[in-house]
């Protein structure tokens, strides 16, 4: 076990391209204690006829569906010994996804490299300005979990939490960016920048943020009545806080994941593609048959997440992705399609109630 | 082709905008409130003629109408036959379903028969009639106008809709979905064909949600709004109806089925298999649920087995439409995930063509639909309408299959629930015309009666 917790390390480590055979290996022998230590996830392996031995691929390994996690406990340690539990807000009280985290070194390992190349290429500290609640107050959101983690490594002093009780305190947040002339990095949940770009609209205030300042954003707006275009996000940030779109990053995770991937590289210009990090890999299916789509094509996202070192590694997401230049392109949940028909479907009925601070 | 209705062209030339819907370039009005405004005016102007028709004579002209629609060989019917399953990505031979089972009930014995049904006397549209008891006479009038917000080709609900306005002898102005918009065009079509001097009363438009100025503008000019749903689309609408217009929202619902522990049987789950097949689950009537009771020779674990061997028979006599890529995510999330909280899943051998989800926990689940069904076990059918409880705003029908003796008891208890139909197990889809959609008479409530008290 510790020598394969320390192969996983070094895969969070590695700087430039990252061979098939190391992520290969590490993913069948992290398969291999998965399948002997996670019940349930077993069960799932031994209904699609996968065991470890007759899985010679990364490839290979079943991805199990993360609804999964909001019906059995997907751990391979007992879930009262965890360091925390990240739980997600399901549409109802009883279907939260549940997520166990033992090992807050590699979680917080795969959290910050992956941040820093991508938010922080020059590797200084910044000071940040955080659109999520803390830690302190939602032991239980992942996001809150990964915000402290980069604050900690990452953040000068000044840096600070936005979200109190649900509630965001765009005032002060407005205050505070308008004093000084460092550069700071804005991180939080789109919802809650929308909450802010709100604000700073009826108050017909328009921030200059300092030059190199950034801005980090996550999560959609899955059932949300405002859904906004990411193109217009973009024209609102540039419009109210002067951040150029090469300076706006997009954050792609899920509280069942550890890892996460970024949409670019603040300040550079480019194509917006999500970015693995080296211990994440992702397979595309065909929604009907879950096996692979042809290259180009539309399918869905099965993401094989190393760093998920005592829960699952290999997860069946209900995202919708295509392969792009050097990563994913997202696709969201249903492109285009409005349900049609005139029975209920689960988001007439329940809608989405995620809070402010949470993706 | 055209993808509206006008009767005739309007005084000032409608301008055009073509669009391709799934491969098909159609055309559609590009509106403005005063174009749509004057189009409503010509609407009330048409409704005179109407109004002055016998209701027997409405009658005979939708009739005729229908029997061109189950006639395979009319070339309205042909037209809808092959563009249908193009447009909505259903399968052709659901599409010939629905269309036989839709017209056949718009016939002359089974009009007079709903007529009769919602009013008694007919003729009442026609005349002031001796009221049975009381003082005087009464007379029923329809809305000049009718704006209709349609709901797309689930068929019996758009059609249905304006023949009950018709009925009424109304004009009617409907608005149909960009997508959706092939059933109401063509059966306008069809009526103008029977009777060109009555259809001056129907025009089927469309145009964007977003383009609120003129939905503002048809429900000016509206006496009554008839709409159809999500809770977000009726919840918007109705904040543009002006508090003088009245308006009929019907907003999406859901339907189950209940089978009594005697009843459970594979000619039960043929039944049920081909409730959930028709419409592949999307209508409001379809079930996403069986609740299957304890106790008897048959267990529910039986009876799921059962119902997906009746739903891979089900798949060739009434082949399943296009599935979209987010029913397709659901189902294969609940097929990986039910197993591990102690449920069974009995898929079709490939694809995501049918998938029964046993689960033992008894609290109500929503169906992704596309034929994906839950078997859920009750100790006692008593045990039931506890479990309807959260959705009792949003229940519609419910099939049964329980011996005699104990259906009065689980009827009226269901009824209580909030269920507005409770039908044998495989009517589920085939409501008669006298059905009180969302427990409501379809077509008195369209009307204003006038009283003449004359002594």
């Amino acid at each position: 076990m510790n020598e394969l917790r320390d192969q996983i390390l070094d895969l969070i480590d590695t700087i430039g391209p990252l061979s098939e055979s190391r992520f290969n290996e590490a993913a069948l022998r992290l398969f291999q204690r998965q399948f002997e230590l996670n019940l349930p996830y077993r069960r799932f392996c031994l209904s699609q006829e996968k065991r470890p031995g007759r899985v010679q691929t990364w490839e290979e390994i079943p991805p199990l569906p993360a609804m999964a996690f909001k019906v059995a406990a997907i751990s391979c340690r007992p879930v009262e010994e965890a360091a925390r539990l990240f739980q997600s807000s399901g549409t109802t009280g009883t279907d939260k996804s549940r997520h166990p985290l033992f090992d807050l070194e590699i979680a917080a390992a795969a959290i910050r490299t992956h941040f820093r190349r991508h938010l922080l290429p020059e590797g200084d500290r910044i000071k940040m300005a955080i659109l999520t609640p803390s830690p302190d107050e939602t032991p239980h959101a992942s996001l809150s979990f990964m915000m402290e983690v980069i604050r900690a490594a990452y953040g000068t002093e000044g840096s600070r939490y936005y979200i109190r009780e649900g509630k965001l305190d765009a005032a002060r947040l407005a205050s505070d960016l308008t004093k000084g002339d460092e550069p700071v990095a804005l991180l939080g949940t789109s919802f809650s920048f929308v909450h802010f770009l709100d604000f700073l609209r009826d108050q017909t205030l328009r921030i200059r943020l300092p030059e190199k300042s950034r801005l980090m954003d996550t999560g959609g707006f899955k059932g949300k009545s405002r859904e906004i275009p990411r193109a217009s996000l973009d024209a609102l940030y540039q419009e109210y806080l002067g951040l150029p779109p090469a300076w706006c990053i997009n954050e792609y995770g899920m509280s069942e994941m550890t890892s996460q991937f970024y949409d670019g590289v603040a300040g550079v210009d480019g194509p917006r593609v999500y970015i693995a990090p080296p211990q994440l890999r992702s397979r595309l299916l065909h929604p009907e048959t879950l096996r692979p789509v042809a290259k180009g094509d539309v399918g869905l996202l099965a993401h094989y997440d190393l760093a998920n070192i005592d829960s699952v590694a290999a997860i069946l997401t209900e995202d919708l992705g295509r392969e792009g230049e050097g990563g994913i392109l997202l696709l969201g949940r249903a492109p285009g399609a409005t349900p049609k028909g005139c029975s209920i479907t689960h988001d007439d009925l329940l809608g989405s109630h995620k809070g402010i601070g949470e993706r | 082709m055209k993808g509206y209705y006008l009767p005739e062209q309007p005084l000032d030339p409608i301008e055009e905008t073509e669009r391709d819907c799934a491969g098909i370039p159609v055309t559609r009005p590009r509106l403005s409130t005063a174009s749509l405004a004057h189009i409503a005016d010509r609407l009330i102007e048409a409704q005179k003629r109407l109004a002055s028709e016998s209701i027997y004579k409405i009658v005979d002209w939708i009739d005729a109408a229908a029997r061109c629609w189950v006639d395979p060989s009319d070339s309205i019917r042909q037209e809808a036959e092959q563009l249908l399953p193009r447009i909505t990505g259903d399968s052709p031979g659901m599409i010939k379903w629905a269309l036989d089972d839709l017209f056949k009930h718009l016939t002359r014995p089974v009009l007079l028969q709903f007529l009769e049904a919602e009013i008694g006397d007919p003729s009442l549209l026609d005349h002031f009639r001796l009221k049975p008891k009381g003082i005087g006479f009464s007379r029923a009038f329809g809305p000049r106008l009718a704006v209709h917000i349609l709901p797309g080709n689930i068929p019996g609900t758009s059609v249905f809709s304006l023949v009950c306005s018709l009925l009424a002898k109304s004009s009617n102005l409907a608005k149909v979905s960009q997508d959706e918009f092939l059933l109401p065009v063509l059966f306008a079509r069809s009526l103008e064909k029977i009777r060109p001097d009555l259809s001056g009363s129907l025009a089927v438009l469309t145009w964007p949600n977003a383009q609120v100025d003129l939905t503002q503008t048809a429900f000016q000019k509206a006496d009554l709004v008839i709409a159809y749903g999500g809770e977000e689309t009726i919840k918007t609408l109705r904040a543009e109806i002006p508090p003088t217009t009245r308006a009929i929202l019907h907003g999406h619902r859901l339907s189950l089925g209940v089978i009594a522990r005697e009843s459970i049987s594979k000619e039960s789950a043929e039944e049920a298999a081909t409730d959930i097949s028709l419409y592949d689950q999307r209508g409001c009537l379809s079930p996403h649920l069986y609740y299957v009771e304890e106790g008897g020779t048959a267990s529910p674990v039986a009876f799921a087995q059962w119902l997906a061997q009746s739903l891979y028979v089900a798949s060739y006599r009434l082949p399943k439409g296009i599935t979209t890529s987010a029913e397709a995510a659901e189902i294969q999330q609940l097929r990986g995930a039910i197993p591990l909280k102690g449920g069974q899943v009995f898929p079709s051998p490939s694809g995501i063509d049918w998938t029964v989800l046993y689960d033992p926990d008894p609290h109500f689940s929503i169906s992704p639909l596309a034929r994906t069904i839950w078997i859920k076990p009750v100790r006692d059918l008593s045990d039931v309408p506890g479990h309807l409880e959260p959705l009792r705003p949003y229940l519609q029908a419910v099939g049964i299959a329980a011996p005699q003796a104990r259906q009065s008891e689980l009827i009226f208890s269901l009824a209580q629930a909030g269920v507005n139909r409770i039908c044998p197990i495989g009517k589920m889809q085939k409501p008669p015309l006298t059905w009180h959609h969302d427990g409501r008479f379809r077509l008195l409530d369209l009307l204003r009666f006038v009283d003449w008290e004359n002594t």
